[in-house]
């Protein structure tokens, strides 16, 4: 009973954890990708889009999802990174687009909502995704800590002109990192429309993605805390969603959903209070041109 | 000296307006090709004529005096916010929050016209004030907190969308309820609290509206504190060094930026919905994102920026007539504001 309620809030770990990774992935090589609300709105979308058309598979259909991301991130990477546009105005902007057309294409293209049945059980009755996040975040914490590709993404991330003399190429590290990055989150997408919500709703991401950017700044930026971070984060929602069916007597349940969003700024406030920004990717946000 | 300082002022308008006018022709084209693509796409996959689409986009923007006035009654909150938002976007600091402090200044607007026994005349002027407060004391914490621990105010402001969202929500369900009616909503504010029409349903609050973006226009150019938030927002390091209190201009910028938000609220409430409702800040906090950086967060060039975007937004509602969702007003709006980003860096487009 008690781990049967406890899987099915972990369940939801993979839309936090995914999402917080993508996020984490591009700020570490020195890329803010701040529409990742709209790329989950799109992953989510793209899902449900290639479940109706591609077979009615779930895995193709995370996948596609997942393919869908890295060609968003790459546009993302396409106008920062090489056009050298501004980081932020440019991350709203694609949150626009991305989540607009989510929802513009799913009533042109999909006009009636299609269910979709969930992967199957597995061990804890747990999706296999869910193994998939954890795999995840052990193959980046050994790439990040171990590797010579890490310590790139590292060195990217904190002094692109040191890591350009050493003869790493820039570019290509931060483009790969926001392409792979947002492909993660788009994957996070896929997963909440196709396995948690069984299709797609306009505004289904309702924050999630503006909580994975907040667990990265949380986390300060380290692979370990971030993991801890998201974490901790879905046993709180997880918690309010409990506590929304169950109810507590003198709190109203439009406040009981806003518990989680209220957590995030506390959670900062906190984490800025104990030691402002440490951690912080020294570049991040900061354009690299060669002379 | 000031002879030649002046000329040399004019020479950098002219050509900061030939590579304007450049640039505004450029982001125009690209966003009709951009729009035809979209309606073009429409036509084929739900077999409407492309033309019956363009035609009733046009007709319901700007087709008649009606849609007109409709577009301009649009573009008031949508305009207000803006001014608000560039404020803070102008310091450097990222207010996007205008969608909870839009709910903020309507609900405490509702609040006093239907509870607070005073004369109409003062409940207006009231609703007007605490609108500007709540606003920014709202936004004022997101300041704090960024200018105390450093506190990323992008996610702050965020969240309290949320929260502000789910307390409108509590209000309109419970206390305020007023059991009329589809969707939960209050009940009408009394006659006398409304503020009189230019035409309906365009408000008096246009006026306001454009009142205010004289005075920030004058507040960011003509002013001490203006031009330090202007400093800070450029180089925030360097106006620190150079003796800008950083920390009082990040709070003081929030509050501003927050209050004209909260004062959108107010006047969707006292000359427009007369009520609170679901859905009442109509997403203007964000769409005023895309309005701000579109208009380069000058409040010169906000009133463009805001009619462009309310010329989008009518258009497109006009098209759900035709089952077209009007999330696709969301979409063009999102490709407006990376376009006009392309003329600063794309060479060719600069002309050198």
């Amino acid at each position: 009973m008690m781990l049967g309620a406890l899987a099915s809030i972990l369940s939801f770990f993979p839309v936090i954890g995914l999402a917080t990774l993508g996020g984490f992935l591009s700020q570490k090589s020195g890329v803010w990708n701040i529409a990742l609300e709209g790329v989950m709105a799109f992953g989510a979308f793209s899902g449900v889009l290639a479940y109706h058309y591609l077979g009615g598979s779930v895995w193709v259909s995370l996948l596609f999802g997942f393919l869908i991301g890295l060609v968003v991130g790459a546009l993302l990477s396409l106008l920062c990174v090489r056009l050298g546009l501004d980081q932020i105005v440019t991350g709203y902007g694609l949150w626009f687009i991305t989540e607009g057309m989510a929802g513009y294409l799913y009533y042109t293209v999909l006009p009636s909502v299609r269910v979709v049945e969930t992967i199957g059980p597995d061990i804890l009755s747990l999706d296999p995704v869910f193994y998939l996040t954890l795999l995840s975040y052990g193959v980046l914490y050994m790439v990040m800590s171990r590797t010579r590709h890490g310590l790139a993404v590292r060195a990217v991330g904190e002094s692109p002109r040191a890591a350009d003399t050493a003869g790493i190429d820039v570019g290509r590290v931060r483009g790969v990192c926001t392409a792979l990055g947002s492909g993660f989150v788009s994957l996070a997408g896929s997963y909440l429309s196709l396995v948690i919500l069984q299709g797609f709703t306009y505004r289904m991401v309702a924050g999630y993605g503006w909580t994975a950017f907040a667990l990265v700044l949380f986390g300060r930026w380290k692979t370990g805390s971030v993991f801890l971070g998201s974490l901790f984060f879905t046993l709180l929602i997880g918690l309010q969603t409990r506590l929304q069916v169950i109810g507590i007597g003198f709190i109203p349940p439009e406040f009981v959903v806003v518990l989680p969003h209220i957590g995030v700024i506390l959670a900062l406030a906190l984490a800025g209070a104990i030691g402002k920004r440490a951690g912080m990717p020294a570049a991040l946000g900061v354009h690299y041109e060669r002379e | 000296m000031v002879e030649w300082d002046r000329e040399l002022e004019s020479e950098d308008r002219k050509t900061e307006l030939t590579s304007l006018l450049r640039s505004g022709l450029f982001v125009l084209a690209t966003l009709v090709c951009a729009v035809c693509l979209i309606f073009a796409f429409s036509s084929i996959s739900m077999g409407i004529p492309f033309a019956e689409i363009l035609g009733l986009f046009l007709s319901s923007s700007v087709g008649s005096a009606d849609s007109v006035i409709r577009t301009l009654a649009r573009a008031t909150p949508l305009l207000i916010v803006t001014i608000g938002l560039l404020v803070a976007f102008k310091s450097g600091v990222w207010n996007i929050g205008g969608e909870g402090q839009i709910v903020l200044g309507a609900v405490v607007a509702t609040g006093i016209c239907l509870f607070l026994p005073v004369h109409p005349f003062a409940a207006i002027l009231l609703s007007l004030l605490a609108s500007f407060v709540a606003g920014g004391a709202y936004a004022t914490v997101a300041g704090f907190l960024k200018a105390r621990w450093g506190v990323n105010e992008v996610v702050v402001t965020m969240m309290q969308n949320f929260v502000a969202l789910s307390l409108l929500q509590y209000l309109i369900d419970v206390p305020w309820n007023w059991g009329v009616g589809l969707y939960p909503r209050t009940a009408l504010i009394p006659e006398g609290t409304r503020l009189p029409f230019i035409s309906p349903p365009l408000s008096s609050m246009f006026l306001v509206a454009l009142a205010l973006v004289y005075l920030t226009h004058v507040l960011m150019n003509r002013t001490v504190p203006g031009y330090e938030m202007r400093a800070m927002g450029d180089n925030r390091e360097a106006a620190f060094a150079n003796g800008v209190d950083v920390g009082d201009l990040t709070v003081l910028s929030m509050l501003l930026s927050g209050g004209i938000c909260g004062l959108a609220g107010s006047g969707l409430v006292l000359g427009y919905f007369f009520r609170a409702q679901a859905g009442i800040s109509g997403n203007y906090g964000f769409y005023a994102i895309a309005s701000a950086l579109i208009a380069g967060n000058r409040a010169a060039l906000a009133p463009l920026s805001s009619l462009l975007i309310a010329f989008v937004y009518e258009g497109t509602l006009g098209l759900t007539a035709l089952g077209i969702p009007h999330r696709l007003c969301e979409a063009i709006v999102g490709i407006a504001f990376i376009v006009v980003l392309l003329p600063k860096r794309v060479r060719w487009l600069r002309g050198g």
